[in-house]
């Protein structure tokens, strides 16, 4: 018999129900949380209980999601209404309740867990660095929610901000959410127990539930739709499905059941869309890093970090940054030569020095929150807190065994060069855009390259020998000028290249081959996350390593002829290399 | 060489106990969402588990989507799927 997701705490009239998904270093809302939840709620009398709050044991994780199991296996818009049932009833039994219900929000609350809270007639929230909202399901599994969210967030948010929130995947932070209308109130994380108390004073027996039309604006609309036509085209039909239901809810100042199920038979149809199906694949790829980097259980105890800081314009707002995200006081950051604690070399620039462990990210000043976090040797338990560390504060990361540069360096040269042959070769931007569009990429190369650091000498020196012959020689200001002019979002509907995708994926495959080879990386799952986080490789081919198998490079160098103008010889040698070993990267059919 | 089912079955069994973190008997017709109480997090943790078990990465998420019922994920179907992939990589 398993452990019970909930546990039932009473006091004064109030029944608090804490949260603690058994064998899990985070909080899900699964099949047993759902039918326990129900069972509480249809067993509690209105005239003794006051008032529910709903709370977490884990720190830093309130909701994390509902379980994509369900989502993986819905084959039918019947099996979507019969797999969610369980959910949607313990949800129904929250929103029904004639007691007050109030989710006292203390560490990550993400899609299935924003909708929960939805159905609360009270959310606050703890202003901490591990408390952020973040709707998930359109963002990293290109599927529509299916408990609530396209309803119930336009009339509480505005249809702009409920869209920048589901659509564009905005992450926000406690006093964000307070803003923007998604909570009630912010509470101190030091006091929070007293605030809590306070405001359920305050609330009484008072339910609260807002439905309203809100105002929607001639021009947004037409924006939005501008912004999904920018979007891959396998993609669009999902964003346009699913602003449809959000456009819908704002303009009506009630919700019936058959609103609800509008949205789940949406929600059904996008889970069966082979974009999506690939992109739920990505969340296993995601959770195997967090199981090499993270020992499960075990959640950050005192913490003290040394930043041995380079002296780059980026240094200023990292400390600004990470001290304005209320870290708790059991985590100690300091910016100086001296001191004790994980002592790490923190570089914005490239530069490897002797530190045991250094942080690098070339990116940072474009607000990309990712880090390599490049280590002497595999990680030990004090490396593991500092993963915990930047897990919790929003961090993205990778960690690396580099032997010269940081292999970020490696892989963004990999990335550039073959874009830069073919612009060297005579092509335009708008080209190459489009067909990065058309493949899946939602962000241009620009978009990477305005967040990139400016100091391009070192960039020019590792991306030179991956040009081909006949562009080796080319001056550093003909790099510069090429990468400046590949700083353009411009793309065309018509123009595209399939050379440029192609010699893209062999470079990548060169890189994957380099890095595994030589245990830069030490696991195919790390490569996976950096090339979706960095390059925003296509969600729809589920991963860059899932995608480079072996039938799917052989493609490619059919035409390796053609690609020759566009990629060296070494790269070619390894692609034929990884054929020759007849292995793909993962297990799989 | 021939993949012997019955020690890709012992193969998962193991893993599973692994995480599971205690000693049951665990069954062939043994579902990971009902009897098992896995949930999708879980089901990562194995993956990892099972690549311990046969020296290669490998990822669970197409087994779980050729499901149509997730309580007909179990020991068996996992241990039959392992098997078919080695032998497709041989």
């Amino acid at each position: 018999m398993s452990e019970s997701p909930f546990q039932i705490h009473e006091k004064d009239g109030f029944v608090e129900l804490v949260l603690n998904t058994p064998g899990s270093s985070v909080n899900i809302f699964d099949y047993a949380a759902a039918v326990q939840l129900k069972r509480i709620m249809d067993g509690l009398d209105p005239k003794e209980v006051r008032a529910v709050v709903f709370r977490s044991s884990k720190t830093g994780s309130f909701i994390n999601g509902v379980g994509l199991l369900l989502a993986s296996v819905v084959k039918c818009v019947d099996d979507a209404v019969k797999l969610t049932s369980v959910t949607r009833a313990a949800f129904d039994c929250v929103r029904n309740s004639s007691i007050p219900t109030i989710a006292a929000i203390e560490g990550n609350c993400y899609g299935c867990g924003v909708e929960f809270v939805l159905n609360c007639d009270y959310r606050v929230a703890a202003d901490t660095f591990d408390t952020h909202f973040y709707m998930t399901e359109i963002n990293d599994y290109l599927f529509i929610p299916a408990f609530g969210g396209t309803q119930n967030l336009p009339p509480l948010l505005g249809l702009e901000k409920a869209t920048d929130f589901v659509i564009w995947g905005e992450k926000w932070t406690g006093r964000q959410a307070k803003k923007y209308g998604l909570i009630h109130r912010v509470l101190n994380h030091k006091t929070f127990d007293e605030e809590l108390t306070c405001f359920l004073r305050k609330v009484g027996r008072k339910k609260s539930r807002i439905i309203r039309a809100v105002p929607i604006r001639r021009k947004f609309l037409e924006q939005t739709k501008q912004r999904i036509l920018s979007l891959p085209p396998s993609y669009q039909k999902v964003y346009r499905a699913c602003f449809d239901l959000m456009v819908s809810a704002a303009r009506k100042s009630t919700r019936t059941p058959s609103d609800y199920k509008r949205e789940l038979v949406e929600s059904a149809k996008s889970v069966m869309e082979s974009a999506s199906k690939s992109a739920l694949s990505f969340f296993f790829i995601r959770q195997a890093v967090r199981g090499l980097c993270l020992s499960e259980e075990k959640s950050l105890g005192n913490l003290q970090l040394l930043f041995l800081a380079d002296n780059s314009t980026e240094l200023n707002s990292f400390r600004k940054d990470i001290l304005g995200r209320k870290l708790r006081e059991n985590v100690t950051p300091q910016f100086a030569e001296t001191g004790i604690g994980i002592k790490m070399a923190l570089r914005f620039v490239s530069g490897m020095n002797d530190s045991a462990v250094s942080l690098y990210s070339p990116v940072y000043r474009g607000g990309m929150n990712f880090f390599e976090v490049a280590l002497k040797e595999k990680p030990n338990e004090e490396v593991k807190d500092l993963f915990r560390f930047l897990s919790e504060t929003g961090f993205s990361y990778v960690f690396t065994t580099p032997k010269r540069t940081f292999a970020l360096n490696q892989w963004l040269a990999a990335y550039l060069s073959p874009l830069v042959a073919y612009c060297l070769e005579g092509g335009d931007v708008t080209t190459i855009n489009s067909s990065l569009r058309d493949f899946g990429f939602v962000r241009r190369p620009g978009y990477l390259l305005r967040a990139l650091h400016r100091e391009h000498s070192s960039l020019i020196e590792t991306l030179r020998p991956r040009l081909p012959p006949a562009y080796q020689n080319v001056s550093a200001v003909q790099i510069v000028r090429v990468l400046r002019e590949l700083e353009s979002d411009d793309f065309d509907m018509k123009q595209r290249d399939r050379r440029i995708t192609d010699s893209l994926c062999l470079s990548l495959l060169g890189e994957t081959e380099r890095s595994l080879s030589e245990k830069t990386f030490a696991h195919p799952t790390l490569i996976d996350l950096m090339a979706r986080e960095v390059f925003d490789f296509p969600l729809r081919l589920k991963s860059l390593c899932s995608f480079l198998t072996q039938r799917q490079v052989e493609s490619f160098l059919k035409q390796d002829a053609e690609l020759q103008a566009l990629i060296p010889a070494q790269i070619l040698s390894s692609a034929h290399q990884f054929l020759s070993r007849g292995r793909n990267y993962y297990l799989s059919a | 060489m021939p993949i012997d089912r019955s020690k890709v079955e012992q193969k998962v069994k193991k893993a599973v106990l692994g995480i599971l973190g205690k000693k049951i008997d665990v069954k062939d017709s043994d579902s990971f969402v009902g009897a098992l109480g896995f949930n999708s997090l879980r089901m990562v943790s194995l993956s990892l588990a099972l690549e311990e078990e046969f020296g290669r990465p490998l990822l669970l998420n197409d087994w779980i989507s050729q499901c149509a019922d997730p309580h007909a994920l179990t020991v068996g179907s996992l241990a039959d799927y392992i098997r078919d992939l080695l032998i497709q990589d041989e």
